[in-house]
């Protein structure tokens, strides 16, 4: 689809959440809930009340400087975007319908053309019972901190998640989930989750030979995700576990799995996160490992310095040996909050590795580039 | 590493000043600032510290009778619920309005209805069984609401 016709529907999305209610904050009041000593019966929520509506933007520009990365080119971009329009309707106190539609474009990135212009990424209906809740249909994958929000520009404090953790196509399950909550102890509160189904994949990744289009199914997708509340107000820690079984024309089916060891103290002013990620595909021999650390402080009541560092090493055997590749991200920003739900971003990053848009040899040295974004970031 | 580490080291020097530095509602400021306020059909006598905290996140959704919990909260710029999310979850307006933005966009829930002014928070809790809310504590209530106290346990 031409560019001309992505900004249109960009456009039309965006005049229908203008046009609509916003009623972030008007969700399905309670009905009745058979108190008999109830002094009034409650008037049925009025159906227009039952729909929720959420929806964030991001606009950003970006360049890199010497190698293309991310859909970045040495000339600059400003087709970077990324829209989301979230709508539940509670069909009562407990269950309710959830649909979350996007669209987005990376500039001059290879992935585009997995991207169709509106992508439906979550439909699933909810239901709370006690301290569980339950999830049927098309389900965000639960991992780690930014997993479900990575694309939601007032809540990640650059551009985009880490790329080390939240790497492209893995972001939903067609399957069932299930969310508990523990009851609190001494001020510690566990939350755990369990997602089971199937989900697709699809990336531009490097290979021995030349970048490569992966577009597969993992048909048996296995996500558990604990979470500790600390009692101290925004400490936890997390845990996750993600298998998945793949088979591609080419090779037999094949098991995958990854940890992730997860960290987030955040604090009024001040917030420091940090995840570890190890994965490995027995059947070829091929294990990946991942960290990043970041942080921000808040120097005035509008402005946060922020900084992360992020590493990757991948190992695979290789005709000629063992052969590992190394690549690390060190970006550093600002972040203006004109008000807690429209940000602005200025950031920096230095890439050194081989995970670029163009092919660079693995037997090679890594390249690196310099690229900065600046980002305009609204969230209802 | 190094460099990085020294460099979250001075963040965090500087964030901990700063909100050292912060001025928090003192104790009496607090438990005059505000009161919780329940439909009068509700059994509970008192409340703790900690089960608000558990409400008003929506980590809980009955009350021990079944009934529905249906926590309310005042606006963003409301002063008393300044002083309440402080002494109850012991964080700023704003950094509850983050988590919510967590919760709202991993899907999981949204947030208490928000009501403009003590009387209509006293409306809400007055026409729904399982309402909780909390108001000024000059805010006239009249019959269908009561007051519990907080306690610390």
């Amino acid at each position: 689809m031409s560019r001309r016709v992505g900004w249109a529907a960009t456009l039309f999305l965006w005049a229908g959440l203008s046009a609509l209610p916003l009623s972030g904050q008007t969700a399905g009041q309670p009905e009745s809930t058979g108190f008999q000593e109830s002094h009034e019966t409650p008037e049925p929520t009025p159906t227009s009340e039952r729909f929720t509506l959420h929806g964030y933007l991001t606009q950003a520009y970006a360049q890199s400087s010497d190698v293309p990365v991310y859909g970045m080119t040495k000339t600059g971009r400003a087709d970077y975007r990324l829209l989301a329009l979230q709508i539940r309707y509670a069909l009562d106190d407990d269950d309710e319908f959830v649909t979350q539609v996007r669209h987005r474009h990376f500039g001059a990135s290879p992935l585009i053309q997995f991207e169709p212009e509106l992508a439906l990424v979550w439909a699933y209906y909810q239901r709370h019972f006690g301290p569980f809740s339950a999830r049927v249909g098309r389900i965000p994958i639960e991992q780690g901190i930014y997993s479900e929000t990575r694309f939601v520009g007032t809540l990640v404090p650059f551009f985009r998640a880490p790329v080390t953790m939240y790497a492209e196509g893995v972001e939903s399950i067609d399957g069932a989930s299930v969310y508990y909550t523990a009851p609190p102890v001494a001020g510690w509160t566990v939350q755990a989750s369990a997602s089971a189904g199937t989900s697709e994949f699809k990336d531009v990744l490097p290979f021995l030979t030349g970048l490569g289009l992966v577009d597969q199914v993992f048909y048996r997708d296995y996500v558990g995700q604990v979470w500790v509340d600390s009692p101290i107000p925004g400490v936890r820690v997390g845990g996750n576990t993600h298998i998945f079984y793949e088979r591609t024309d080419t090779t037999p089916r094949h098991r995958n799995e990854t940890w992730t060891l997860s960290a987030d103290a955040t604090f009024d002013r001040l917030f420091v996160r940090a995840e570890h990620n190890q994965g490995k595909v027995p059947t070829f021999g091929t294990d990946v490992i991942g960290h990043y650390i970041q942080g921000g402080v808040r120097v005035l009541e509008p402005l946060t310095l922020t900084y992360q560092y992020e590493f990757l090493r991948l190992h695979f055997p290789t005709p000629s040996g063992p052969l590992s590749q190394r690549s690390r991200d060190r970006g550093a920003g600002v972040v203006y909050a004109l008000r807690p739900s429209v940000h602005l971003k200025v950031e920096r990053h230095r890439d050194t590795g081989y995970r670029f848009d163009t092919f660079v040899p693995l037997t090679s040295p890594a390249l690196s580039t310099n690229y900065w974004i600046s980002s305009f970031s609204t969230s209802f | 590493m190094r460099t990085h580490l020294l460099i979250l080291s001075g963040c965090l020097a500087l964030a901990t000043t700063r909100v050292a530095a912060q001025s928090s509602p003192s104790s009496a400021q607090k438990s005059d600032s505000f009161v919780v306020v329940v439909n009068s059909a509700n059994p509970i006598k008192e409340i703790s510290h900690a089960d608000l905290m558990q409400i008003f996140l929506k980590r809980v959704s009955k009350w021990s009778n079944g009934a529905h919990v249906a926590p309310v909260d005042l606006g963003r710029r409301s002063p008393v619920r300044a002083v309440f999310t402080k002494d109850v979850h012991n964080r700023s307006v704003a950094s509850i309005g983050t988590y919510w933005q967590q919760q709202i966009f991993s899907g999981r829930d949204t947030p208490p209805p928000e009501k403009s002014s003590d009387a209509d928070v006293v409306t809400f809790v007055r026409e729904t069984p399982g309402g909780i809310g909390y108001v000024d504590p000059d805010t006239p209530l009249g019959k269908g609401v009561k007051v519990v106290p907080i306690h610390d346990s």
